[in-house]
């Protein structure tokens, strides 16, 4: 039984998606769903420094994603957390908030002709504890 | 599974809270916040003062004083309070700090029908100075009450779709407002005051006993407007130090502008003068008696002269601005209000569910908008509407000064650590610990006056008791369903808004 | 504290460890991946994967707000590199480097890296304080005094031998004797206080005397020391 869903995301077009899966998923058995938003701090500011920039960003995520659960009509709960590595993150929210699965948007990238999961993606599928699901979208037409 | 996890040693990760989805967002200063704080408690002498005059006569000056001084001690003890647990909650956050949900969830929705009887009155006021250009407007009752209705319902609709607040605006009125009332002063110190006259005036239609009191009470509504500054201190960058200053603030200024007001009052005309024809609209009364004294008899010259023309139609005007502005006021008030109420778990989320494209508390704005009318309607056949909505205005607040004075003698004791940067001074030891006179005399005070209008205000005061009455229900019925324990402090929601 | 190691071997590793233990917050910059993603693997986002003798890394390693810098690569010429960058360029507060050849020591001293840890002399020293014909051992210097603390052994025709303090009558300062340790005991020393065989003593003498110690402990003549 899935009770909890944890959603990270990072203002890309796949978040939508997955938001979207993770409360279709939610549904049917009532669950919470959380978005979460790291904001990875680079290494020359202390881990609390106060990145207006980049909070301003994270709050416009958070926002449009409070907005896109709201047109389903699904209660979500969000948080922002400050880290010095994204995938890490993800798993300590995993275990502190007893997760049951994670749902995470990867769009088809294409940059140098190779798809590419990127270090975040294949970090969380090797370290959390609980299911993990990929959602990756539409291959986009040639 | 997940019981023998472990984070690595060298992870760490820090939680920011996020920022409210509140469309009144805004990082207000001093000004800022003493601006929105007079809005509320300047408006209130429009109409306060006819009203005290209209139960206390002659002693008007006097029990203005009085609960002046209560309105000090109540600022005090807010400030005090709004440093050491700044938040929209206000009064509801002290008392379920002090001392449990339960109080907090009292205390939430005694503030709720001050806010309520605020709405209402001010829209209520509107129209009799509105009088000045169309006379049916303050003489038929039914105009009247129509018109403020309509008021109503039109900020109503206003506040649905989602308005921003200007705090320009505010601090603006608030000036503009503050310089006419002290030209007024002045013009009737000057040209009118004299000494022996007002003493008269005083003296021959001084009231009975009772009648004092309930003016006492009366005139408490006057100073109403503490909260507004405490609500709004979640919104400035420096609490603990904006939000007393401007309490401090608004308090002088505050006290200054009515005992000159009444004093002025008193100087252009007779007690009864002002509590028979001007109840409403008082301080377009003195306006208007300024005006003919100083002209009729040829005191007025030039550019003096020029002023007195103008001063009734600049009051007037201005009375019927700040009159709908702190109508306004009070519906935003209501809709910040039930989000610090909500996520305090005191009141259901529901409640302040936010509209998916307006973003703004559709449930919670219409809901005391509708009330507010209702309690106007009471215009269409009861001839003392008035003095029952200023009873009920006291009886909310009076209600809620007196619940925030037990709140902060309370965590004297349960919580004396707490930092307080602004701690109050003048405290009497008692038992181990230090209390402030202040709040142990506010709260007498403020317990004694609410008793009076309980008394005196006894066939209309159900309506305010029906209020809580059905507050406590909701509660019970809400704590019971999400399985939360009825007294003692619940988690906050740290949620984003529904 | 943030807490820069450079060096992602053995060394570095448990510093590392032992650091986060005590709340600090460190960053491993190690060369080589694998041993980078040990590390992640172990002690978590503590390991940043580059060549810490280049500037672009360091800069990228948050060094500008670092206040202490470890060099414990196995090679002294890098050691010797990223100290400078440390010390010249990003004005480091404390730079520590690991000085695997004894040789070595001198030109990191000339080079203004006054704290450095040579880690043969580490082992000798410890070699020499179990062989009981070693009359003087090195055991510890401080950072910003001329004061070394060094282990005296009384052997048998010590120049030192049943003599007081006083007798010897020695320029103050030369070696100043702190405590005896005789058996399971331990005693502050007096001027009165006679020496005997077997006697193990701990002592404050001037930075880089040892040589004039150990002369003045094999009987030979008291001279003023000069450093």
């Amino acid at each position: 039984m899935v009770k909890k869903i944890l959603v990270p995301v990072r203002g890309r077009g796949a978040d939508d998606d997955a938001l979207k899966l993770a409360c279709t998923v939610a549904q049917k058995s009532k669950a919470e769903v959380y978005v979460l938003y790291i904001i990875e701090v680079a290494r020359d500011l202390p881990l609390d420094a106060h990145v207006d920039e980049e909070v301003g960003k994270a709050e416009e995520v958070l926002t449009h994603a409070e907005d896109i659960a709201a047109d389903i009509g699904y209660d979500i709960d969000t948080d922002l957390i400050q880290s010095r590595d994204i995938g890490s993150a993800i798993v300590d929210e995993v275990v502190q908030r007893n997760v049951d699965l994670v749902v995470m948007g990867i769009g088809y990238r294409n940059p140098l002709g190779k798809f590419d999961l990127g270090d975040i993606i294949p970090y969380v599928l090797k370290e959390a504890p609980c299911q993990v699901l990929v959602y990756r979208g539409y291959k986009p037409s040639e | 599974m997940q019981a023998d996890w472990q984070p690595k040693p060298g992870d760490k990760f820090v939680h920011r809270p996020r920022t409210k989805a509140h469309p009144l967002i805004r990082a207000l200063g001093v000004s800022g916040l003493f601006g929105a704080g007079y809005g509320n408690v300047g408006s209130s002498i429009y109409y306060a003062l006819g009203l005290v005059a209209l139960v206390a006569l002659g002693a008007t000056p006097i029990c203005l004083l009085i609960a002046g001084v209560f309105f000090v001690f109540t600022a005090l003890s807010y400030a005090e309070g709004t440093a050491m647990l700044p938040g929209a909650g206000g009064s509801a956050s002290f008392a379920r700090h002090g001392f449990n949900d339960l109080a907090g969830s009292i205390a939430g929705w005694a503030l709720a029908f001050s806010y309520i009887v605020t709405i209402a009155i001010s829209a209520y006021a509107v129209p009799s100075y509105l009088g000045y250009f169309w006379a049916p407007l303050k003489d038929s009752a039914i105009l009247g009450t129509s018109a403020a209705i309509a008021i109503v319902f039109f900020l109503m609709l206003l506040n649905i779709v989602g308005i921003k607040e200007s705090s320009i605006l505010n601090v603006a009125f608030a000036i503009l407002d503050v310089c006419t009332q002290v030209i007024i002063i002045v013009l009737a110190v000057v040209f009118l005051l004299q000494p022996q006259l007002l003493w008269h005036r005083v003296i021959d239609y001084w009231p009975s006993w009772s009648s004092l009191v309930f003016g006492i009470a009366m005139a408490s509504i006057a100073y109403t407007g503490v909260e507004t500054i405490s609500q709004l201190s979640e919104e400035t960058k420096r609490p603990a130090v904006n939000a007393p200053r401007a309490l401090l603030l608004m308090m002088v200024v505050v006290l200054v502008l009515f005992a000159g007001i009444s004093v002025a009052g008193f100087s252009a005309m007779t007690p009864s003068e002002l509590a028979m024809e001007w109840a409403r609209d008082p301080v377009a009364g003195i306006a208007q008696q300024l005006s003919v004294i100083l002209i009729g008899e040829g005191m007025a010259q030039g550019l003096l002269l020029a002023l007195c023309k103008f001063l009734p139609v600049l009051v007037a005007i201005l009375a019927a601005t700040i009159l709908v502005v702190a109508t306004n006021a009070g519906l935003m008030g209501i809709s910040r209000l039930t989000f610090s109420l909500g996520r305090f778990q005191l009141i259901p989320l529901a409640l302040s569910r936010v509209h998916h494209k307006f973003k703004t508390p559709y449930r919670a704005i219409i809901i005391f908008a509708v009330m507010a009318m209702a309690l106007i309607s009471s215009g269409y056949f009861a001839p003392d509407t008035f003095i029952i909505l200023g009873g009920l205005y006291a009886f909310g607040s009076l209600f809620s000064f007196a619940l925030s004075h037990a709140s902060i003698l309370r965590l004297r004791v349960t919580q004396p650590e707490l930092p307080r940067p602004f701690k109050l001074r003048g405290n009497i030891k008692l038992r181990g610990y230090y209390l402030p006179i202040t709040a142990i005399l506010g709260l007498i005070a403020t317990v004694a006056v609410w008793l009076v209008v309980v008394v005196v205000q006894f066939d209309t005061v159900w309506i305010g008791f029906g209020w809580m009455a059905i507050g406590m229900l909701v509660y019970y019925l809400f704590r019971r369903h999400k399985k939360l324990p009825l007294v003692g402090r619940v988690q906050e929601i740290k949620a984003s808004v529904d | 504290m943030y807490i820069m190691i450079v060096g992602g071997g053995k060394t570095g590793y448990y510093l590392c460890r032992k650091l986060i233990a005590l709340e600090h917050e460190v960053l491993m910059v190690e060369k080589r991946l694998d041993r980078c993603d040990e590390i992640r693997e172990e002690l978590g986002s503590v390991a940043l994967c580059g060549d810490g003798s280049e500037i672009s890394v360091l800069s990228k390693a948050g060094i500008s707000r670092a206040e202490m810098l470890i060099a414990v690569t196995d090679e002294d010429e890098d050691n010797l590199a990223v100290c400078q960058i440390a010390k010249q360029k990003f004005k480091v507060p404390q730079v520590i480097a690991k000085i695997n050849n004894p040789r070595n020591e001198h030109i990191f001293a000339k080079l203004g890296i006054d704290r450095s840890v040579n880690v043969a002399e580490l082992v000798l020293e410890r070699v020499e304080l179990q062989l009981s014909s070693s009359t003087v051992v090195h055991l510890l210097s401080f950072p910003d005094s001329s004061l070394d603390i060094v282990f005296v052994r009384v052997t048998e025709g010590s120049g030192i031998l049943d003599k007081s303090p006083k007798e010897l009558s020695l320029p103050s300062g030369c070696l100043t004797c702190l405590f005896r340790i005789r058996g399971q005991g331990a005693g502050v020393l007096n001027q009165d206080t006679i020496f005997e065989v077997g006697d193990q003593l701990i002592c404050s003498i001037p930075s880089g005397s040892m040589g004039e110690v150990r002369a003045l402990l094999a009987g030979g003549q008291v001279t003023a020391s000069n450093d």
